[in-house]
């Protein structure tokens, strides 16, 4: 069935201003949902990560990313396969992400488990709100509950490939075969 | 029905799949599979951070040399030749490269430089893959609505309209919402932080866009509505207006208030319809 196209113009979130902290987050995946669609009737091991000053540093030269005090959620299958969650904390986003590895350690999936966004010293104040005063809003757009679709100025995911980057130097340095 | 929804990093930003379906979610989910392989593959044919593409070995090819590519990567020069010609240039991917879109040779699947120039698929790319992921979703027959968004360009089929929030220009803020059915939204704006990717390249000057604007376009398909975001940042007013409406496109402006607001007047937005919007 075709249904017809449709763009509407619906307002601003007003009810956005008034917040200091302003955000949203999108749950895409469970960790449990993850471990069930990769590795089904699996029995996963737990293998937390305890990396030695040698095994950081050595991550750090092979990934060119910071590795000291760095503690990802491992688990092993027996087949040698791996599931590593990590977690990506900037400024305004934070992202908790999973990459699955093949018995080999490469790459079988990156999966995006969280995706959370903070709005915090962006607001500008009383004339940027003054932009909107009595322009009638067709619908009050209730903040975080509603906010699931996006556009804007293109987000860089550099900070999770970055990221892809080092949990294969981690499974070179300490995860073994 | 029930919903399923993932993101994965490709095209240098999130990629978010989410679709509504019925019954079991095996065949749904393996339809999301498949339009992020169709996702997948346009990185990396078009991507300007895989060298060993299509574009990565245009610009390792001499200028003059002919390079053969895939039919998807010379559809969409193509595309880009057609929206360059149509805007007059404000909609070009080489522009910041070192030259123009008339710098580029197409024949069939075969594609040459005629100088040294650099040439950014990076957002119609975007738009071209959230349109190819959209064809592959809705063959699902149990998938009854979607929508693909390549961090900002995105596209809607199915009941029901979605809310979509447009970020203020320069911030990570919802500036106002659109409501969306079956149709491709993009928008164009000044980059939020420096990235590995060429930012938006204002084809007036082939410099970094300085302005403070932001367009958003709502359009058929998502290549269309990407590349019509630049034209409607980039062109005349006379001729974007043309463009948009040859389109069918609207448009959504943003602009900075030169000064204080006077009381009760909305500065900050204008919403021009050209063509139809419904």
């Amino acid at each position: 069935m075709r249904h017809r196209s449709l763009i509407r113009f619906v307002g601003p979130p007003v009810a956005l201003v008034a917040a200091a902290h302003a955000g949203w987050a999108t749950v895409y995946l469970t960790v449990e949902e993850l471990q069930r669609q990769y590795f089904p009737g699996v029995k996963l091991r737990a293998t937390p990560v305890a990396l030695t000053p040698e095994q950081a540093k050595a991550i750090e030269k092979r990934a060119r990313a910071k590795a000291k005090g760095w503690r990802p959620d491992v688990w092993r299958a027996p087949d040698g396969s791996a599931l590593v969650v990590d977690r990506v904390l900037g400024k305004h986003e934070n992202i908790t992400y999973a990459v699955v590895l093949d018995p080999a350690g490469a790459v079988r999936a990156v999966e995006v488990l969280e995706y959370r966004e903070t709005y915090g010293g962006e607001i500008r104040g009383e004339r940027w709100r003054g932009q909107f005063r009595g322009k009638s809003a067709a619908a009050q757009v209730q903040l975080g509950k509603d906010i699931k679709n996006v556009s804007g100025a293109t987000l860089s995911c550099r900070h999770v490939t970055d990221g892809v980057r080092r949990v294969l130097a981690l499974r070179e340095v300490a995860l073994g075969g | 029905m029930a919903r399923l929804t993932r993101a994965r990093p490709w095209l240098g930003t999130l990629v978010e799949i989410e679709v509504r379906h019925a019954r079991a979610e095996a065949p749904a989910l393996r339809a999301v599979e498949r339009a992020f392989a169709a996702i997948a593959r346009v990185h990396r044919l078009m991507s300007p951070l895989e060298p060993g593409g299509d574009l990565g070995r245009l610009h390792a090819a001499a200028p003059g040399r002919w390079v053969s590519v895939e039919a998807e990567t010379a559809a969409v020069l193509r595309a880009a030749r057609r929206f360059y010609r149509a805007s007059a240039g404000a909609f070009d991917p080489v522009a910041g490269g070192g030259g123009t879109m008339d710098d580029l040779e197409i024949r069939g699947r075969r594609v040459r430089r005629r100088r040294e120039v650099r040439v950014d698929l990076g957002g119609i790319a975007k738009g071209h893959a959230v349109d190819r992921a959209c064809a592959v979703l809705r063959r699902c027959p149990s998938i009854s609505s979607g929508i693909v968004n390549a961090g900002g360009d995105l596209r809607c089929f199915g009941a029901p309209a979605r809310l979509v929030h447009v970020r203020a220009p320069g911030t990570r803020m919802p500036a106002y919402a659109l409501r969306v059915r079956n149709a491709a939204l993009a928008t164009s704006a000044p980059a939020l932080a420096p990235g590995p990717l060429r930012g938006l390249v204002d084809p007036r000057s082939a410099r970094p866009y300085r302005g403070r604007a932001s367009a958003t376009v709502g359009a058929r398909t998502a290549i269309a509505a990407d590349a019509l975001a630049k034209v409607a940042l980039f062109a005349a007013p006379a001729l974007r207006d043309r463009v948009l409406r040859s389109y069918g496109a609207s448009l959504f402006l943003q602009s900075e208030a030169k000064k204080k607001p006077a009381p009760g007047e909305g500065a900050g937005l204008r919403a021009k319809r050209t063509g139809q919007s419904e």
